[in-house]
């Protein structure tokens, strides 16, 4: 083959290397050349495993050559949010107070990767402790957004959305509390799919909020999502909350079309969405009903009744995590950090649990009346353009910056509260010319109803198959 | 009953041994006060059976109901 395979989608990699046009060692070294480029500016990565990846990379050669493929992922390089423990080695979680603690289990989601024969590049960059929608790191520095590296990247998992985007790896995991997979996805122009509640477990991998912690794949096409999911889906029992409702095939079912699909258009007031977003999702729309997608117009969602809930689950969850270090160790939190989490220590135990047995009720009434005829629901991911790096420093936060950080996630944290599984879609560019994105909500355990329209929209369009380019 | 910056740096000291200079003590006081209203209203709806391990249940409910 020619050209860089670093440009090949996941699934065209994994074709590649089964069919032996390329090897894995080929693709490992062009994605480690990638990176000694592209590392030193964005920031992408935490850790490289470059000895390791390439050792996997010859030993799973060297297992093709004698017959053994391990797997739909066989010599494919990926890499992680650096909250995805391996035994015996460091996952810092982003964080200055686990930069050197060594973990003492394997998460699931990585054992399945290895099993289905996906090598490790390293650890990406995240926001500390999965505590932030920017990207912005004190402890490792910030990650900076391909498309422009003044920019944010959206976090917490900013590595992953960064490191996708600019072909540095070709998939990755991220985790998703409040956004954290969909905001970067859409901050970088990739996809980010957070699954329903229970469908990927989360064993070893570090928790946030465990009552809203979801793990899920970020990934150039709606075919790498699939299977990168698709392995990664089902019962574990070494996580009670995962589920064991069947694991359907999801690439069998991506090219079923959009005809005839009911997809609610949530309602939007103009100040929440900014316009030049909303353009992007309007021209959007016109596409999906051009694919034959029946389009709904929807009242407004009550946005702030969620976030409210999120916000005590979340804060009392981590600060029942962190107490210990809170007390000891204040000083080696960043400050916005520290600050979000301490509210958590004094919310009575009653609210809490209150916040938690709302939830039930409010997706019983979700799915009875919002979406009780819908398929779908379609709406904003990020709902402005992207700001500066600079523009939303949290270590010195003027008012005007808050108010845009409580915006930048207004649109994910429902979904996380409710269970839902969502897709982010990179649609267009703003003005900034970086991406925009729109989100896809559907019913409980159809990943496969959102990878459809994100196949039939990349079917349609070409934006994923535009290329941040390295500055000169 | 309003939340004071006062109760709750007394509350956080001597519940959670966690030491809270004045203007940290209000500002959490506000942050508190705010969600501890969102919550408490929206729990008014909560009959005597809620309970939080039903949320996993509707998910998988509905799953079977749309397959």
């Amino acid at each position: 083959m020619t050209g860089d395979p670093s440009l090949l989608s996941l699934v065209e990699a994994a074709d590649a290397i089964a069919r032996r046009r390329l090897s894995s060692v080929e693709v490992t070294q062009a994605a480690l050349e990638r990176i000694a480029s592209w590392q030193p500016l964005f920031n992408c990565f935490i850790a490289l495993d470059a000895a390791s990846a390439l050792a996997r990379a010859h030993w799973l050669d060297a297992e093709l050559a004698a017959g053994r493929l391990h797997g739909p992922l066989h010599g494919v390089p990926l890499a992680h949010k650096d909250l995805f423990y391996r035994a015996g080695e460091i996952s810092t979680g982003g964080s200055l107070i686990r930069r050197e603690w060594r973990a003492d289990a394997t998460a699931t989601v990585l054992a399945r990767l290895d099993g289905a024969g996906a090598i490790q590049l390293g650890r990406l960059n995240m926001s500390e402790f999965a505590a932030g929608a920017t990207g912005h790191n004190k402890w490792f520095g910030d990650c900076r957004n391909p498309w422009n590296p003044a920019y944010v990247t959206g976090g917490s998992s900013s590595g992953s959305g960064a490191a996708v985007a600019a072909r540095l790896a070709y998939g990755a995991l991220g985790s998703d509390t409040g956004g954290s997979i969909r905001l970067p996805a859409a901050a970088n122009g990739v996809l980010g799919l957070k699954p329903t509640f229970g469908r990927v477990s989360r064993y070893a991998a570090m928790p946030r909020s465990w009552s809203l912690d979801h793990v899920g794949p970020l990934a150039r096409t709606a075919g790498d999502c699939a299977l990168l999911l698709g392995v990664i889906a089902g019962a574990d029992p070494e996580d009670s909350t995962s589920s064991a409702v069947p694991v359907p095939d999801y690439r069998a079912g991506l090219k079923r079309g959009i005809k005839g699909m009911r997809i609610g258009v949530f309602g939007v007031d103009d100040q929440a969405v900014d316009p030049q977003v909303r353009a992007a999702l309007d021209a959007g729309m016109a596409v999906l009903q051009g694919l034959g997608a029946e389009l709904r117009p929807m009242p407004p969602l009550d946005l702030a009744r969620y976030f409210d809930l999120a916000e005590i689950i979340i804060k009392c969850e981590a600060a029942t995590m962190h107490a210990p270090w809170l007390r000891e160790r204040p000083q080696d939190y960043a400050v916005h950090v520290r600050t979000r989490m301490e509210a958590g220590l004094l919310v009575p135990a009653t609210r809490y649990i209150e916040a938690l047995s709302l939830r039930g009720p409010y997706l019983s009434r979700f799915l009875e009346t919002v979406m009780a005829d819908l398929d779908l629901l379609y709406g904003p991911s990020i709902p402005v353009p992207l700001p500066t790096l600079a523009e939303t420093d949290p270590e010195a936060p003027d008012a005007d910056a808050l108010a845009l950080m409580a915006r930048f996630s207004m649109f994910m944290r429902p979904f996380n509260v409710l269970g839902l599984p969502a897709l982010s879609v990179p649609c267009g560019f703003t003005a900034n010319e970086l991406p925009t994105a729109f989100q896809v909500v559907a019913k409980p355990f159809a990943e496969a109803t959102l990878l459809a329209v994100a196949q039939a929209w990349q079917d349609a369009t070409d934006f994923h198959h535009r290329l941040p380019e390295l500055p000169a | 009953m309003t939340i004071s910056a006062r109760s709750v740096a007394e509350w956080a000291t001597a519940m959670q041994d966690l030491h809270l200079d004045g203007d940290r003590a209000a500002g959490l006081a506000a942050e508190l006060a705010r969600l501890d209203i969102a919550v408490r209203r929206a729990a008014d709806g909560l009959d005597f059976d809620s309970d939080p391990a039903r949320f996993r249940h509707i998910l998988e409910t509905a799953a079977q109901k749309n397959a």
